[in-house]
């Protein structure tokens, strides 16, 4: 399901004197499987662009256009546009409102018009996608449950809607740092399982570590879209943004000014441990 | 977005009207609105009319906005008049279609109801553009304190105020994002009949009261930490001051009275 | 000198809904006046609750805190335990009271009956203490996540206290914000020899403090300098921590038998480290 957006832009209240471009002739081509790693500061554009991807906002000039359907079309089938993509909003936990675990996932698949009987499967399927254990779980009320477990439930709640593309801002904004792993693991394996995925993120560290290639927007502008190593050698011009970049990036510039004949592209501690070890004659392993 | 929405319709500025005490301003309005009902005749509305125009001039406020109050409730001043019209049973007879009188009587009592309703409507609006809530809810609870005698709780009504006007943006902000991400999960907020749209209501609802419920639960504890003990004790940074800008508009408003009630006696 | 201490302190919800593991069991410390003390542990390791003991929000079971020798427990002067030990919130919206910055930093003022003219000056200096005196007339909710938190420890300054705590008053910011609000606290530290006490989920945040307690089912299982409790990397993961990452690096290359000596905290420390291996070589 191939993701597309042409010449997006989206202007907040036009003609008023409160007029914002939230984004400006936004152009890019999303393949299906990839990992896609979007970074921007604050106010940079990034929610406004993954609310157009799966049709809440309405661009204002441009299209997106997912799997042939248009989204700028006001005749495209909305429901089989959110089924195709599904949005996890930061802070997910905040939208949960069932009696029980089980009914807030079937939230999804119930709007999909799905019988029971599927309703069911897809509900047991999603739990085990964020790892609950169905038998313990399925019938605790949401309020009850620990924050990363009420995250999780909240994702579970959108991946049961079987999207093939999958939208995440922020999954793990405000997590403990046990809490961060397990969500960015869990997000791993439903990469490998064949969804494409595009991941809303701050931290530097974990876009280089998992993202195909990066989109980082600023002012509204997809100002650059490559691999980790194309987007983070460009130190200069993230840091110009006000954007970092993963420690391990800064401490190869560092030693490479003070002599250490290091490979290029280093933007992940594994990377950084192999050159080292390569470079000071470490044992393979201890 | 819903961020921009400006709470009440306060418009700020620093004319002499902005600049005047809000407890005056909202003892002024208390006279005002009295003179809107005693005026009897045409020369009457003139004399407000001038005294409207007079504040909104000093207030730098545009007439559109002063306008712009009227349009929400136009219907009903619509729906006054035309009644009124209609219904107004007079001694000189104008008009007559069926069942439909129109007599002379008529026609002057309905402009004169529809000219009172927006008197009234855009000197309130007068007040609320020039005073932010926060003003007029501290001058409420300052004028309101002598009530603490009967014990009505004046400082804990103001402050249930202040906190209400805090938070609605936050809360018109997180309605925004709960409705988003329902949407995203399939959810239709607007379509089907009114049983259906108010089920549909429920997975909005029960978000935003247990995220309110969690919100006065931290906000209390803040309160708390900042050593937050009710009215007793309590000081205030800013302290309302009459001053000359005060009694000049109490001077203005005393002439205007004067002049409406010359205007009721002849 | 001591300005907090806390003695074999006890706590649980009675509350049966709060998870139990929230508790605090036997815990004991103090603060130093002038020291930057931070808290780690994660989600439930009872160092929220902890916090929230140092200011008389919870009332010890059994044991005791004194604040500046004040036991929390002594009602008539709660206040002034209060007032010496100011606290910031994780959310920087659920903590602003006014409409207005200005008012809202004047809100503990006006509570402590404060008279005018003096809280005018104290919400001043605190706003500009912070950096933010050109949004004073400002309503809250225009202003960024960093900015909204600078604003509450402005509300706190301007009460004059001896400690600042803060529990996890980065976690809903962005990098920038996050920076932004560390820098300002790191400030009010070194310029005006402020006492903080952190709680965080960041190291690198915990990095910048004197002395770093590390907390575990209600209990300090590590205490000591950053450089002392972030070198045990195994025991930090065990316990479900995250280590700075050059600190990680180090460890990594000293499982491949590369000595590197002593805990390597940031980029500057570690190419000095690396240097000087490199001239072993």
């Amino acid at each position: 399901m191939p993701v597309e957006a042409r010449e997006l832009t989206h202007t907040y209240n036009a003609d008023s004197p409160f007029e914002s471009t939230a984004l400006d002739k936004v152009n890019f081509k999303i393949q299906d499987g990839e990992f896609i790693g979007i970074i921007g500061h604050t106010g940079s554009g990034k929610s406004t662009l993954i609310q157009h991807l799966n049709g809440l906002l309405k661009p204002t000039g441009g299209t997106v256009i997912v799997n042939g359907m248009d989204l700028a079309d006001k005749s495209t089938n909305m429901k089989e546009v959110r089924r195709t993509i599904g949005l996890v909003f930061q802070y997910p936990e905040y939208q949960l409102f069932e009696e029980t675990v089980e009914k807030d996932i079937a939230f999804g698949p119930k709007n999909l018009g799905l019988d029971e009987k599927k309703i069911a499967a897809r509900v047991r399927d999603a739990m085990r996608l964020v790892d609950l254990d169905y038998a313990q779980f399925a019938n605790k009320s949401p309020f009850e449950l620990s924050g990363g477990q009420k995250r999780r439930v909240a994702i579970a709640g959108v991946l049961a809607m079987e999207p093939d593309i999958l939208i995440l801002d922020e999954p793990t904004a405000g997590l403990d740092p046990y809490g961060r792993d397990y969500i960015l693991s869990l997000v791993e394996n439903w990469h490998k399982l064949g969804r494409t995925i595009l991941m809303v993120s701050h931290s530097m560290d974990d876009v280089a570590r998992f993202a195909d290639r990066i989109f980082v927007m600023n002012h509204g502008r997809l100002e650059m879209q490559g691999t980790p190593d194309e987007v983070f050698d460009q130190e200069e011009r993230l840091r110009a943004m006000g954007l970092d970049v993963p420690a391990v990036t800064t401490l190869a510039g560092e030693l490479s000014r003070r002599g250490f004949d290091l490979p290029r592209h280093i933007h992940t501690m594994d990377e950084m441990e192999r050159a080292l070890l390569s470079l000071l004659g470490g044992k393979e392993h201890a | 977005m819903l961020k921009d929405i400006t709470l009440g319709q306060f418009f700020p500025g620093n004319s002499a009207v902005h600049r005047m005490d809000p407890r005056v301003k909202l003892m002024l309005m208390v006279v005002y609105i009295a003179l809107v009902f005693l005026v009897k005749g045409f020369l009457g509305y003139a004399i407000l009319a001038a005294f409207i125009a007079g504040t909104a001039f000093l207030s730098r406020i545009k007439p559109k906005f002063l306008l712009r109050s009227v349009k929400p409730v136009l219907f009903i001043v619509v729906m006054t008049f035309v009644l009124n019209i209609f219904f107004y049973r007079g001694e000189e007879l104008l008009f007559q279609w069926w069942i439909i009188r129109v007599y002379k009587e008529g026609i002057r009592f309905a402009v004169f109801m529809a000219l009172r309703l927006v008197f009234l409507l855009v000197g309130t609006s007068l007040l609320t553009l020039t005073t932010s809530p926060m003003a007029l809810t501290d001058a409420l609870e300052r004028l309101l304190k002598p009530l603490n005698a009967i014990r009505f709780p004046v400082h804990e009504m103001a402050m249930m105020m202040t906190i209400a006007l805090r938070f609605i943006p936050t809360l018109l902000e997180e309605t925004d994002k709960i409705i988003k991400a329902q949407t995203a999960r399939g959810a239709d907020f607007d379509t089907g009949n009114l049983l259906q749209r108010a089920k549909a209501m429920v997975p909005l609802l029960v978000p935003l009261f247990v995220s309110a419920f969690r919100r006065a639960d931290e906000l209390a504890m803040a309160m708390e930490a900042r050593c937050y003990h009710g009215g007793t004790n309590r000081t205030r940074m800013k302290q309302l001051h009459v001053t000359g800008i005060d009694y000049a508009g109490i001077a203005v408003v005393a002439v205007t009275t004067g002049l409406v009630l010359l205007e009721r006696l002849l | 000198m001591e300005i907090i201490r806390v003695s074999d302190v006890y706590y649980e919800y009675e509350n049966p809904d709060e998870p139990a593991d929230m508790a605090v069991k036997g815990v004991s410390l103090t603060v130093q006046k002038g020291e930057w003390l931070s808290i780690i542990g994660h989600n439930g390791s009872g160092k929220s609750t902890l916090v929230k003991l140092l200011n008389g929000l919870f009332l010890p079971k059994s044991g005791a805190v004194l604040v500046d020798n004040i036991d929390t427990r002594d009602e008539q002067r709660i206040w002034d335990v209060r007032q010496k030990v100011g606290m910031i919130f994780q959310n920087p919206d659920n903590q602003m009271v006014a409409t207005i910055v200005e008012e809202d930093v004047a809100f503990g003022l006006e509570n402590l009956g404060v008279p005018p003219q003096e809280i005018q000056r104290r919400v001043y200096q605190a706003l500009k203490a912070v950096g933010m005196t050109q949004y004073a007339a400002s309503a809250p909710h225009m202003l960024s996540g960093g900015q909204k938190q600078r604003v509450a420890i402005a509300g706190v300054l301007a009460m004059k206290p001896d400690v600042i705590l803060m529990d996890e008053p980065t976690a809903m910011l962005d990098p920038s914000g996050r920076r932004e609000v560390m820098d300002t606290v790191q400030r009010l530290h070194e310029e005006e020899g402020m006492t903080v006490v952190l709680i965080t989920h960041f190291m690198e945040e915990a990095l910048r403090g004197d002395r770093v307690i590390v907390m575990e089912k209600g209990q300090t299982v590590m205490e000591g300098e950053p450089a002392q409790v972030f070198s045990q990397v195994e025991r930090l993961k065990d316990i479900g921590l995250d280590v700075p990452p050059m600190t990680e690096l180090a460890h990594r290359l000293r499982a491949h038998g590369i000595d590197v000596h002593g805990a390597p905290m940031n980029v500057e420390e570690m190419v000095e480290e690396l240097c000087r291996l490199k001239q072993e070589n």
